[in-house]
Formats: structure tokens, sequence, C-alpha cells
């Protein structure tokens, strides 16, 4: 990758920062990170230490470092309308970024890149915010980092949202209740390159009531060699969430589709996920967070596995704070049946054609820290 | 279970009870810091700003702190606004990500 892009960033960065202004900026630039250590105990024991299909906490049976992260940021606002974020990341989480397929140049060095955008507050009705370079993918309810999260490890719905994107986008606060966004990116993988042309996606979040928030993301663009509007890549996700004081729960659902142009007829490839988010605040620094959930890969074209995935996470949190530091504890226990014509989980041992085995089931229980710090 | 197994969880398990004990000087969560953090929720409830009810709402020893995402800098700002007007709270630590 050119240098000349990241030095244009760290220049226009320097400008941000001098234009500081009010004394509210000091709230509003805000630098940390965190680390997330987790082992997970992986009943079947698999040989590789692979967890089969999935993008996030794949190694088992290891104590495994799966995220460092470090970020600087400056917010805008409207007495300092300029903003950057930076931020840089490493930990077996960031290796699933590189695509399998047509992965950019440079991609490798690129993962660790988790943020890297200038933003713009521009005096536009209630604000227009203008945002360029590498930012946050869909605003889905899980992130990719379990710091944020419910529960520890992610669903498989949240592995395979485009959780960063490379581009440029613009968001809109309608009302103090609805915000809706627009984004001209790369593709659905944000390091991918498999052709020269932009795709593209939609945001909206409305807040209908006290209780209730709705967000609905959508995404439309080619993905493959063949750029032609019959094998675009049209993608949604939806979520419904319902809070209180204590309990909140949170429904999404995915569905994702597109025509597959390398294979004779361009047959059409179908995904679909949905997910329940749910956390109960106990009392103190307890909560428990339970998640039933679903992912169905028809052709393949997610996981590379034509299945049916079905899954449960029970996660028991403790979380404290030191000052600026945050110590997040979880245990969790997790299991999953994956069935279909190339479904499976890896177990020990190796089948009759030397492969590693399979089997339906997974049970792994995880114990995981995350330490924070936020200055 | 394998032995390597068994290290490593018996690594992890010192590691946590390290961290515990390092962590017990710190004073006891009260019930009082449980229902100053349920007002401070019900205060980001209230408001109608977007995304408020998302903030995750923690207060230790009359200390609230404000972390999670904020979908503005102003929404960030009035979060701990709100927060810091909860009768009981003798401050805010707010780190709250905006992401843009």
């Amino acid at each position: 990758m050119r240098p000349g892009p990241l030095v244009l960033f760290f220049t226009a960065g320097i400008v941000v920062a001098a234009d500081c202004g009010a004394a509210e900026d000091r709230v509003l630039w805000q630098a940390g990170g965190f680390l997330d250590l987790s082992y997970g105990l992986d009943f079947n024991h698999p040989d590789n230490h692979r967890w089969r299909s999935k993008e996030t906490t794949h190694r088992t049976d290891e104590l495994a470092p799966q995220m460092g992260y470090l970020y600087v940021e400056k917010d805008p606002t409207r007495s300092s309308r300029w903003g950057m974020e930076w931020a840089f990341q490493g930990g077996n989480d960031t290796t699933s970024l590189v695509p399998r397929e047509a992965p950019m140049g440079g991609a490798d060095i690129l993962r660790h890149v988790a943020r890297a955008n200038l933003s713009y507050l521009a005096p536009i009705g209630t604000g227009l915010t203008l945002t360029g370079g590498i930012f946050r993918g869909f605003k889905n309810y899980e992130s990719y980092y379990a710091k944020s999260n419910y529960n520890y490890t992610r669903a498989y719905l949240t592995d395979y949202n485009p959780n960063f994107m490379l581009g440029v986008g613009a968001e809109y606060d309608v009302t103090d209740a609805m915000e809706v966004g627009l984004f001209v990116v790369n593709e659905y993988q944000y390091l991918a390159h498999a052709n020269d042309q932009p795709s593209y996606a939609l945001s909206f979040e409305w807040r209908a009531s006290k209780h209730l928030t709705t967000y609905q993301n959508l995404y439309y663009g080619p993905d493959q060699g063949a750029t032609s509007v019959r094998f675009w890549r049209a993608f949604s996700d939806s979520t419904l969430e319902w809070r209180g004081e204590d309990l909140t729960l949170a429904l999404s659902y995915d569905v994702g589709t597109e025509r597959i142009a390398d294979q004779a007829g361009g047959p059409r490839a179908f995904w679909m996920a949905s997910a329940l988010f749910s956390q109960y605040h106990l009392a103190g620094p307890w909560s428990i967070a339970v998640r039933p959930e679903v992912f169905w890969d028809r052709n393949g074209r997610m996981t590379q596995f034509q299945q049916m995935i079905w899954a449960n996470t029970a996660t028991l949190e403790y979380k404290r704070h030191v000052g600026a530091h945050e110590a997040i504890v979880r245990l969790e226990h997790r299991y999953d049946e994956s069935t279909g014509k190339e479904g499976g989980f890896f177990i020990n041992g190796l089948g009759r054609n030397g492969q590693p085995r399979l089997t339906a089931g997974q049970q792994v229980v995880w114990l995981s820290v995350v330490w924070a710090f936020d200055y | 279970m394998p032995a390597r197994v068994c290290r490593s969880l018996a690594w992890l398990w010192l590691s946590l009870a390290a961290c515990t004990s390092a962590c017990s000087p710190l004073p006891p969560r009260t019930i009082q810091d449980d229902h100053m953090a349920s007002m401070v929720r019900n205060a980001l409830l209230d408001s109608r700003r977007l995304n408020l009810s998302r903030i995750d709402v923690s207060v230790e020893d009359g200390v609230c702190y404000l972390s999670g995402e904020a979908s503005s800098g102003e929404s960030k700002i009035e979060a701990e606004a709100l927060a810091s007007r909860v009768p009981g709270i003798t401050q805010v630590v707010n780190k709250l990500e905006v992401q843009p």
C-alpha cells in the first residue's frame, strides 16, 4: 500500500489537533486501549485447536491474546467541527480480517489499523457529519470487540457482518431520536479488492420510545470480479431493542444474497442469521447474558461450508473500575450445533481420509479477562 | 484431562486470584451505588437523544462510570451532564467512545 494516504491522514490529524478551542474539547479528546485474553476449553479437544466456521475467538484449548487495541480520538462538535480517530489492533481476532479471496495489497498490515479517519460536522441543518477513511462498519447490535458486548464470544451474525468500512460517509440527525447515514465504501469486506467499483451502504436508527430503538443497515454493491449489477450483493441487518433499567433485550435478523459469477448459470447464494441478545444486571458488578442464535449458510458463501448452525451462549460477567482502568471478567458456556451437507465442528483425531474428524456438536467453556483503560 | 490443559487452567485461575486480591482494597459496591446507577440509567432512558439508552452505567462509591458508545460528541457531553445531576453522584468518569 502506498504511504501517501497515511501521510495525508497524519498531517490532517495535526491540523485537527490545532483546531482545539473550547474547554469542552478536553472531554472530546480521548485515548486508551484494552487487552483481551481468554481461554476456551473445548470438550471436543480438536488437534488443530480450531473453532470451525468462526472468525473471532477461533482458537480453543489455548491461552490466547484475542485482541490488543490502542486508540486516540477527537470527537467533532459544534464548537470544534473537525474530528479524527486513530486506532491500532493486534491479536488472533485480526487474522480473519484478511479476506480469503482477492485481498487488497498490504491487507496483512492494514488488518492492524482499526480506525484511521477524519470527520467534519458541517453546519447544515441539525448537523451533517462527514467521515472518510477506515471507520466502524455497520452499527449492528454486537461489536467486533468483546469489551463492548454482553457475551464474550461473538455471534456468527456479528462475525460475518461488515464490522469495518473503508470509504466515505455522511450521517445526519433528522431529529434527536432519528439518524440516517449513507456510505460509499470499498467492499463488503473492507480489505478486499475484487474490483474497482464502489459499493453502497445505508444506515437508519430510530428511538421510537423511551424503551424501544430500531436499527436498520443495508448494503448493495459488487463483491466479485464480475461487476454487472446482476452479480451485486444485497444484505440487510435489522435490530429491535427494548431496554429497561436492569434488563435489555435485542433481536437481530440478517439476510444476504448474491449470484455467484464464477459458477455456471450464476446460481444465487443465500444466507440468513438471527440472534436474541439479552442482559440482566444482577447487582453491583454482576450481570448475566443469554444469547440464542442461528446462522444458515445455504451455499457456504460466508462460512465456506453449506450448513445450518444454531447456538446458545450463557455468560456471567464481573465488571469493576479502578480509576481510568476497567476489568471485565467473564465466565461463559457455549453450545453450538452444525448440521447440513458440509456442517460440523473439529474433534480430536483424524478421519479415514487423513483429515481432521468432524462432529455435529461443540461445547466450549470460556474464561476471559478484558483490561481496558481510557483517559 | 490433558496435562497441558490443566497447566493452562491453573495459570489462568492463579492470574484471576491475583487480580481479585489486587482489587480487594477497593471499596465494596453498596446498595446505594446500585440505586444511583439505576437513577442514572433512568435519566439516560428519559432523554430523547438517540442512543443514550445504550450506554453502560456503573457506580462505585459515588463515582459514576459511563462506558460504551455514543453516537456523537454532543451525546457524550449530555450523558455526562445527566449523570452528574443524579443526587449522590460525586464524580462522573466519562469513557464513552464516539463512533462516527
